[in-house]
């Protein structure tokens, strides 16, 4: 048993300068400092005494604490929007006891392979609240995206729009206690059976996530009548290193087939 | 380091490494009935209830939690008064090699405080983090429905 230095700040700032120090890093659920090793972390910063647990509706956009629990997530935005994308996604993840430990902020912060909430963030262009080395609202792809952002910063809450999209959610797992090999998240909007919007992310492949651009650009405009559901695979730009059991070409496949599943949902084929 | 944990109602002040799972320290003081299984938050055995919610004591670490309420199963009933969940896993045959048990009542319990007539959805989707290699899962549900049933029927 190693001895570690326990910090229990109840300021962000505090918190925010601890996280500097060299062998230091955020406690929040903890379940993915237990995945890892403990034996080059000298420190650990508890954030549960951070007022980092709040949830607040700002007309159409929600505010939610980095601190907020999957499961507490879920029950809070199930009370107004209980077909969101995200409420999908967030009682999807894990299990029922370990969303009861995992935080939102640490799902974004950590990112991992088979990540739920991250599909849908990324696709309703959802925001991080940083404190650190670069404070203020940012994309959370920029986060992902530019290791600038994540050091010596605390991800402190998370901010989204809940725009009415028609949306389709799909996890691939061999077994309910699987983690997902990928997600898929799409979101819809049409007018007068007309497609005005569309948005689809891919969690799990090269990359770590993917934007199906391509797929986008090819069906809005188009009559949701018209979609030729055949052709979709070739409009989604994703690939795939391979895991236990399941090749990337395999996977790409799979991706291919729940896509078009989700797009012949959305359009009500 | 040291720590206060209420325990089944009782405060106990426990010394444990820094690095130590709630598990390890639960097991320590003599809470044996919480399981390990995995050791990885996928079977379930090492359930309890902490400050309200259900948890995997393997994925928690104890300094994390200091001055935390935790119950675990002992803390629902014991054999000389069983709690109705308890007592319906042995009625309707959901017991074999009874390891998966401790688990399966905490998970039973946490959802049967929230809702107390849940369909067989609910009830699957409330064990979703209990593994049993035994019983096939069957009569584990019917326990489920049977401890439902007399908790709403008897209080």
């Amino acid at each position: 048993m190693r001895e570690i230095q326990w910090y229990y700040p109840t300021l962000v700032e505090e918190a925010v300068s601890l996280i500097k120090r060299e062998g230091v890093i955020a406690h929040a659920g903890g379940t993915n400092i237990l995945r890892g090793s403990l034996k080059r972390v000298k420190g650990l910063v508890d954030l549960s005494h951070l007022p980092l647990k709040y949830h607040r509706h700002r007309g159409n956009t929600v505010e939610i604490g980095a601190c907020i629990t999957l499961a507490d997530a879920a029950a809070y935005l199930e009370q107004t929007n209980g077909e969101n994308v995200l409420v999908k996604a967030l009682k999807s993840a894990a299990s029922t006891p370990l969303r009861n430990r995992i935080t939102l902020g640490g799902s974004i912060a950590l990112f991992p392979a088979w990540s739920d909430p991250m599909g849908p963030l990324i696709a309703l262009d959802a925001e991080v609240e940083l404190a650190g080395k670069k404070s203020g609202y940012f994309p959370v792809t920029r986060y992902v995206d530019e290791p600038a952002f994540r050091k010596d910063t605390l991800i402190t809450g998370v901010r989204v729009r809940m725009d009415t999209w028609m949306s389709f959610y799909y996890r691939e797992t061999r077994t309910a206690a699987d983690h997902p090999a990928f997600t898929v998240t799409l979101l819809l909007k049409s007018e007068e059976d007309r497609i005005t919007d569309l948005r689809g992310v891919i969690i799990g492949c090269v990359g770590r996530y993917q934007r199906l651009l391509q797929l986008e650009e090819w069906l809005v405009g188009m009559q949701k009548g018209g979609v030729s559901l055949g052709d979709i695979g070739r409009h989604v730009n994703v690939s795939f290193t391979g895991k236990k059991f399941l090749s990337p070409a395999y996977l790409k496949h799979l991706v291919d087939v729940q896509v078009e599943r989700g797009i012949a949902e959305l359009t009500g084929r | 380091m040291k720590g206060v944990f209420k325990i089944n109602g009782r405060e106990r002040e426990v010394v444990f490494h820094a690095d130590e799972t709630l598990l390890r320290v639960l097991r320590a003081c003599g809470h044996t009935e919480v399981k390990e299984g995995c050791g990885e938050g996928q079977c379930g055995s090492c359930l309890v209830i902490l400050n309200g919610k259900l948890v995997n004591s393997c994925q928690v670490l104890a300094a994390s939690v200091i001055d935390a309420e935790i119950t675990t199963v002992k803390g629902l009933g014991d054999i000389h008064n069983p709690h109705p969940i308890q007592a319906a896993f042995v009625d309707a045959g959901a017991v074999q090699c009874g390891f998966c048990t401790p688990g399966m009542v905490m998970a039973t319990y946490y959802l049967l405080t929230r809702t107390p007539d849940p369909g067989e959805q609910e009830i699957r989707k409330a064990l979703d983090g209990n593994l049993c290699r035994c019983t096939g899962y069957v009569k584990i549900i019917d326990a489920v429905r049977l401890a439902a049933t007399r908790m709403r029927d008897h209080g």
